[in-house]
């Protein structure tokens, strides 16, 4: 079943034309990988997903409800989660403030709690009072990933979450997407490192231009020369 | 915090020897001198707290520069004249005419400034109409005679230690900041909301990306902010009093204490006060002639040392 319907959007970026009619249909219980090289608009696509730069033109479906000019609040009541490119812990807020502001006031049975995100990284809750900046690259990365899994997310956006991460946190944080998974959620994860996102995720979107031009299997991928040298620079 | 502490030390020691150097020179003033001047310094940064913390806090939460937040001290003392003349009860005044301005600001944000979105420009703008238009209003509801907020007679009387009497209205006033003073440093650092507040500070779009509703928390903090200047203004209008004007001699102040601590901090908003008051009292003590100079001359020091003052972020 789809879970979210992106169709023809066109999105604008100041008075640059980011994305051109760009569709693309995300499957539930997935791991969804978005690849491209720098610059092709993944980010935007995020941006527009969120709430944050709603397209022009085009709609977008989430959960059966047009949520094209929502407010991005709202949009995340309705069960859209954010992990940001650079992480954007809020600097200033303890971690476990950073968590406390993003807990959804309703709370579902099996929903996420704050001892649940420490159970799931330990890390956090010996940072608990630590202010968030004062954190490693990788502890953010773990509290931003907290953050966006307290607000209960049925679909969790994963925008760049290897950027500028040594290659052990890395292992760590796929071993994370991966039990994140088996949980059930839904994951699209927005990558420019292709073998990287190319270990975790079952389906792959390729963007180029401002819009998806081929979308296969990981393993298809792989095998496809063509596509990897055209829009991956591989 | 270590880098800001370090600024802060920096800071207190250019003014102290700034005050030695003054001392130096003026060598005929006396300890007891040096003791009413602090004394009025502080209960006078007491006021400007009052002031200036709102428009701290509305500026970190919205990024605009209220250019109305002096009509709402102004406005606060008129509607607490309102309150007096009509029960004569001056404690009563304090309370209504800070609620009264603060639903003003409430309304203020909900039906004016969200509508033109998060455009600082344009919101800037409806802020210095909304000043002109209280100005008018004011000065059609009031009049334009100068009035003074007597005080109650339990608190016109100054307690005497050794030669030197220390007003009972300005232990008031420094009291009754000490209070609100905690109760705002309780609701912003302690609590849940205040933990929303500062991660708006922080990152507006990406606290609306964890599900915050930016807007209303927008719509709190400007009433928030109306009503802590709406206080100031009924205990101001005991000491500088209630006239068409004060709204726009109280704003650049305002302006100061804010650029001094750093905008959208309340830590900032607090040593900024302090530290006008001081200034701007023993300032005018010293050297008359001089007020403006002494006013503005640590806000040009600090924004030379540190642009984003004492307490802003980077």
């Amino acid at each position: 079943m789809a879970i979210i319907e992106v169709e023809n959007i066109h999105t604008y970026y100041g008075d640059s034309h980011v994305l051109h009619g760009l569709s693309m249909t995300l499957e539930e219980g997935k791991i969804l990988g978005l690849l491209g090289r720098n610059g092709v608009g993944k980010t935007t696509l995020v941006g527009s997903l969120m709430g944050f730069n709603p397209p022009r033109r085009g709609r977008i479906i989430f959960k059966g409800k047009d949520i094209t000019s929502h407010p991005s609040h709202r949009i995340v009541k309705l069960g859209m989660g954010l992990v940001p490119q650079g992480r954007r812990v809020f600097p200033t807020l303890s971690v476990e403030e950073n968590l406390i502001v993003a807990d959804s006031a309703k709370k579902r049975q099996g929903g996420w709690s704050l001892e649940r995100i420490y159970q799931f990284f330990p890390i956090l809750k010996e940072r608990r009072r630590q202010r968030a900046k004062t954190l490693s690259g990788g502890e953010q990365q773990m509290l931003a990933i907290g953050r966006g899994l307290m607000t209960d997310p049925d679909c969790l956006i994963l925008d760049e979450p290897s950027e500028g991460l040594a290659p052990l946190i890395i292992q760590q944080v796929w071993e994370i997407i991966e039990k994140l998974k088996e949980e059930g959620h839904t994951i699209l994860l927005v990558e420019q490192n292709v073998a990287l996102a190319l270990k975790l995720v079952d389906w792959v979107f390729v963007m180029s231009k401002g819009a998806v031009v081929y979308s296969s299997s990981p393993e298809d991928l792989r095998n496809n020369g063509e596509i990897k040298s055209k829009y991956l620079g591989l | 915090m270590s880098q800001q502490f370090r600024t802060f030390l920096k800071v207190t020691l250019v003014l102290v020897l700034l005050a030695a150097l003054l001392q130096i020179f003026v060598f005929q003033k006396s300890l007891d001198f040096w003791v009413i001047q602090v004394f009025y310094g502080i209960s006078y940064g007491a006021l400007l707290f009052l002031l200036a913390s709102g428009l701290s806090l509305i500026f970190g939460v919205m990024r605009i520069v209220n250019l109305a937040h002096g009509s709402f001290f102004l406005l606060g003392g008129y509607v607490a004249l309102t309150v007096i003349w009509t029960t004569g009860s001056w404690l009563l005044a304090i309370p209504v005419a800070a609620l009264t301005v603060g639903v003003l600001g409430l309304i203020m944000e909900r039906i004016f400034l969200r509508q033109v979105g998060f455009d600082p420009l344009r919101q800037v703008l409806l802020t210095v109409g909304f000043a002109l238009l209280f100005q008018q209003a004011t000065l059609d509801i009031w009049g334009g005679d100068n009035f003074f907020i007597n005080i109650p007679d339990y608190l016109n009387w100054s307690p005497r230690v050794g030669d030197l009497f220390f007003p009972m209205n300005r232990i008031f006033m420094i009291g009754l900041v000490v209070v609100v003073g905690t109760l705002l440093w309780l609701l912003i650092e302690k609590s849940r909301l205040g933990a929303v507040i500062r991660a708006t500070v922080d990152d507006a779009e990406m606290a609306r990306g964890i599900g915050i509703d930016t807007s209303r928390i927008s719509m709190a903090v400007f009433g928030l902010g109306a009503f802590l200047a709406a206080m100031g203004g009924v205990i101001g209008g005991g000491f500088i009093g209630v006239f068409p004007g004060l709204d726009f001699e109280v704003l650049p102040l305002a302006f100061a204490v804010v650029i001094i601590g750093g905008m959208g901090s309340l830590r900032g908003a607090l040593a900024g006060s302090m530290i006008v008051g001081l200034m701007d009292n023993i300032g005018k003590g010293l050297y008359p002639e001089l007020s403006y100079f002494t006013l503005y001359a640590p806000m040009v020091l600090i924004l030379a040392i540190k642009p984003t003052g004492l307490f802003g972020r980077e």
